[in-house]
């Protein structure tokens, strides 16, 4: 439980009596990696290419004949100590008081220090055209544990969508929660708990080790993933110009690619400014 | 057990080349105003004569990146969300706030220095020069500490961060006054050039202060690879696919050929100083590179 409270709206709310703190627990035991809660949330949101609110991680363990596969959902962990929140220059990104971490689109600048402050990568930059004209472009966005609906009484779209029932969202400060409940019998575990931030989604089942831990993320990817990020950077360079493609990174190579990222950015001023057509 | 990770999203890199490029040229613009600053603030004669023209260059230095910085919003309209009391949503705890007001302050009292040396007010130029030198020299802590707030991203996270940015801020600021210095005097008449010793004890002060940097890059190697697991993995990155930038750009041609150049008889002379200083200028940016990319580089593939 996180005792700290500095430059956050709501002080942590785990474990306080009177306070609600909605939380999640993923039983990765039952998660057969289906998709339905990635499909769900981006139905709901209309989130746009290339970004998630929420994703799977895979990973296959262990050798040829003794394999297993690993799937882990990950989504925004809504923080009792979210540094994002701490470190928002405009408060567009705050701590709701039932410990969801929301977003004001009207206030965020597009800054992405939260993006940068994020440990578990929750959080995407939208682009220029949507879907839909009414909906947000170029601001931070991320998961709101779907509180248009939690506030009605409903349930995320992720936890209503997942087939196998993996997904448990509720009050962990309400003892006769399934959650609550869930968290006291089975063993949880959070992702980089050493952050600080004390996440409020808990998985079971985890054996101590997320998918894509650093010390593994790197090293252990395989080769087709490696290729295929190097190729989704080629063709869906993102609007911040900082992507860097691994194939390309010889001293000449990376000087190439720092300067045409920094060319792509001159062009983009222009683009703002209205002086070219996006 | 083997591991190998089949599927995961794709995540960007948040602050990109054009942060690296706010970095690099705030660092040289804090660098140069320091040395503009010793003529009519502290009262070195022999600085006296460039002090104008090296603050203007300051100036225009860090105006330029205001443009940049507000250009690499994704809603560049909004930007004056940052100030305090303009539209109130100010907030105190994050770095970028109070980064927002010190690189404001800093040019203001950049261009007041710089007016009141055009006006030879002694007074008036020695007061702004003052009040704007621990601004600059606070523009480099905040620089590095914009991204030290962040436990997540390794190498950031350290509290040598603001050492880091101040020694390399200095050192391309003063390379860059080399380079200001030797530029004018090419289109000056002989009488109106500045003294040679300026430009050889701006040498001295380069050597001292790249025989700093590689103490403390080398604390910073030795820290990662006896570090954690994620730190160990960010010195892998940092050793493959970031070797262009911070292997090569800061550490050989930063800081390595300089110092190589200042040991031999030709770094005593203003020539080789010049060379250096030009190697140090470059150099410098592969510094920002690597500090502002490899952290979240690193975390993409969680």
């Amino acid at each position: 439980m996180s005792k700290r409270a500095y430059g956050i709206q709501s002080p942590p709310s785990y474990g306080v009596e009177g306070k609600k703190r909605y939380g999640m627990v993923i039983d990765l035991r039952r998660c057969t990696g289906g998709g339905a809660c990635m499909m769900a949330c981006k139905a709901e949101f209309g989130t746009p290419l290339g970004v998630w609110r929420m994703w799977l991680k895979e990973e296959n363990r262990g050798t040829f004949p003794n394999v297993t596969k690993t799937v882990m959902p990950a989504l925004c962990n809504h923080c009792d100590y979210p540094i994002c929140v701490r470190n928002c220059p405009t408060n567009a990104t705050y701590k709701h008081p039932d410990g969801f971490v929301l977003q004001r689109y009207n206030r965020c600048i597009g800054c992405r220090t939260c993006a940068i402050a994020c440990p578990y990568n929750a959080r995407h930059l939208l682009p220029y055209k949507r879907t839909d004209d009414d909906l947000p472009t170029r601001i931070v966005d991320k998961c709101s544990f779907c509180i248009h609906k939690v506030s009605r009484g409903l349930q995320p779209a992720c936890v209503s969508a997942c087939t196998a029932r993996a997904i448990i969202f509720g009050d962990l400060n309400d003892p006769d929660s399934e959650i609550s409940k869930l968290i006291s019998k089975e063993r949880v575990s959070a992702l980089r708990s050493d952050m600080g931030t004390s996440p409020m989604v808990f998985y079971i089942g985890m054996d101590g080790r997320g998918v894509a831990d650093p010390d593994d993320c790197y090293d252990k990817r395989s080769a087709m993933l490696r290729d295929d990020f190097d190729e989704y950077k080629r063709y869906h360079k993102g609007e911040q110009h900082g992507d860097i493609i691994e194939a390309e990174s010889s001293p000449l190579g990376m000087t190439k690619q720092l300067a045409t990222n920094m060319f792509n950015f001159l062009v983009e001023i222009l683009e703002k400014s209205g002086i070219i057509k996006h | 057990m083997e591991r190998e990770i089949i599927a995961n999203a794709y995540h960007h890199v948040y602050w990109g080349v054009p942060i690296a490029v706010y970095y690099w040229m705030a660092g040289i613009s804090e660098g140069i105003f320091m040395i503009a600053s010793l003529g009519w603030a502290f009262g070195i004669k022999r600085f006296k004569s460039i002090s104008l023209y090296t603050t203007i260059i300051a100036v225009s230095l860090i105006s330029a990146v205001q443009v940049l910085l507000v250009f690499d919003l994704g809603r560049v309209e909004r930007a004056l969300h940052l100030f305090p009391i303009v539209t109130g949503y100010w907030h105190e705890s994050a770095p970028l706030a109070w980064g927002s007001i010190l690189v404001f302050a800093y040019t203001i009292g950049a261009i007041l220095y710089g007016i009141f040396v055009y006006l030879k007010n002694e007074k008036l130029a020695r007061f702004f020069g003052l009040l704007t030198f621990p601004l600059a020299g606070a523009l480099c802590w905040y620089t590095g500490v914009a991204l030290e707030l962040n436990p997540s991203r390794h190498p950031n996270h350290t509290g040598m961060a603001a050492l880091l940015f101040f020694v390399g801020a200095n050192l391309s600021g003063w390379g860059a006054s080399c380079l200001l210095i030797w530029a004018r005097d090419y289109f000056v008449k002989p009488e109106n050039r500045i003294s040679p010793d300026v430009i050889l004890m701006l040498g001295q002060m380069l050597l001292i202060g790249i025989t700093f940097d590689l103490f403390l890059v080398f604390s910073e190697f030795l820290q990662m690879s006896y570090g954690t697991a994620h730190e160990y993995h960010t010195l892998s990155i940092i050793k493959t696919v970031f070797k262009g930038a911070v292997p090569f750009w800061y550490m050989g041609v930063g800081l390595v050929i300089p110092f190589i150049i200042f040991l031999t008889p030709f770094g005593r002379k203003r020539e080789g100083i010049v060379a250096a200083s030009a190697f140090i200028v470059v150099g410098m940016f592969g510094m920002r590179v690597g500090w502002v990319l490899v952290g979240q580089f690193s975390q993409s593939f969680f």
